[in-house]
């Protein structure tokens, strides 16, 4: 519950068995915001730095010391996607200790094979996530490669994502697919098969794949000129 | 030597916008926050040995000593949901930080 006044505000649970206290309310001012004090919004600032957050009794925080300062010019927020391809992806489950350490090896290979199989197809993207080794974090993962940490099992998804139609995603991922399962690799003990797949079928098709195109501030002579606002009375079903 | 984990009480990254990661470390303890600030250990350069990301990759890294937090942002190497990205809300980036040891 939150109280204002001239002052500030206060904030508190009206459930009892939960409490606000000024770290609750300063981990508010932080969450996915770019700025612990400085948070932009549509023609303003809001201005923490001189915020003070006390617990004026146990679970009631008191904020005072906010400023909102106007920008000039008044902007407002664009945000669009676009359409980049479609998608097709497997899950596997990989235990096999020889296979899991090639593991990466043989996904660039399957890929290059992939590759030249698909040379006249439209362009397409092959990713491949190895959930155990640094599926989360990817190159940032501060333990991979680290030889006291190998996995005894990964879970592996890959994905292909083509710019060309969901039917061509199919048929490249269901090739990786193939493949991958049947793979060679050097010091390969086990020849019937290097996945174990959760699901049958095991390829989904996942439909249009979209991104961030457009993430733009644009100034507006008023804040209402790109959002009109029109009144239409009715009365006994009629426009007056 | 202790890990940030032990010291923080809260401790978390997220989006902060389609092409940011932000990093949240917040304390409960004044003298907590002044040991971590003042171990110089929270550093543009350890940031970005941590995260293996360019210094200039990093937008702001700020001590908000009124709420006894700090606040790390960085530009994501791909935007939220495009093709390659592990982490739409990147709600699970923290972990390196977690680990770093505070002499």
């Amino acid at each position: 519950m939150g109280v204002l006044d001239k002052d500030g505000f206060e904030v508190y649970a009206t459930n009892p068995e939960r409490t606000c206290r000024p770290i609750s309310v300063a981990a508010h001012t932080f969450y996915e915001k770019d700025h612990p004090y400085l948070l932009h919004g549509p023609g303003i600032v809001l201005n923490l730095a001189e915020c003070k957050f006390q617990e004026v009794k146990p679970g009631r925080t008191r904020v005072t010391g906010s400023r909102l300062t106007a920008t000039d010019p008044y902007c407002i927020k664009l945000e669009g996607a676009r359409c980049v391809g479609y998608r097709t992806f497997v899950i596997a489950g990989v235990r096999d200790p020889i296979f899991i350490a090639r593991l990466e090896e043989c996904e660039r290979e399957v890929e290059q094979a992939a590759r030249a199989f698909f040379k006249t197809a439209g362009s397409f993207t092959v990713n491949f996530y190895n959930y155990g080794l640094n599926g989360v974090m990817g190159s940032a993962e501060p333990h991979y490669g680290d030889p006291t940490r190998t996995p005894y099992e990964v879970c592996v998804l890959f994905e292909v994502v083509s710019t060309t139609s969901q039917q061509e995603a199919n048929d490249i991922c269901g090739y990786l697919r193939s493949t991958l399962l049947h793979f060679g690799f050097v010091g390969r003990k086990a020849t019937a098969g290097n996945l174990a797949f959760p699901f049958a079928p095991s390829d989904v098709p996942f439909g249009a794949v979209y991104e961030f195109s457009l993430y733009h501030l644009m100034p507006t002579p008023e804040p209402t000129t790109y959002f009109p606002i029109t009144w239409q009375e009715v009365r006994n079903g009629k426009a007056i | 030597m202790a890990k940030l984990y032990n010291l923080a009480k809260l401790l978390r990254s997220k989006n902060s916008g389609p092409f940011e990661t932000t990093l949240d470390i917040l304390f409960d303890d004044p003298a907590q926050y002044r040991y971590v600030v003042d171990s110089g250990r929270i550093s543009r350069k350890i940031i970005a040995e941590l995260y293996h990301i360019p210094e200039e990759n990093i937008s702001h890294l700020v001590f908000f000593d009124a709420a006894y937090g700090i606040k790390v942002t960085f530009q994501r190497s791909i935007s939220s949901g495009t093709v390659g990205d592990r982490d739409v809300y990147g709600a699970q980036q923290h972990a390196p930080l977690m680990e770093l040891e505070i002499p």
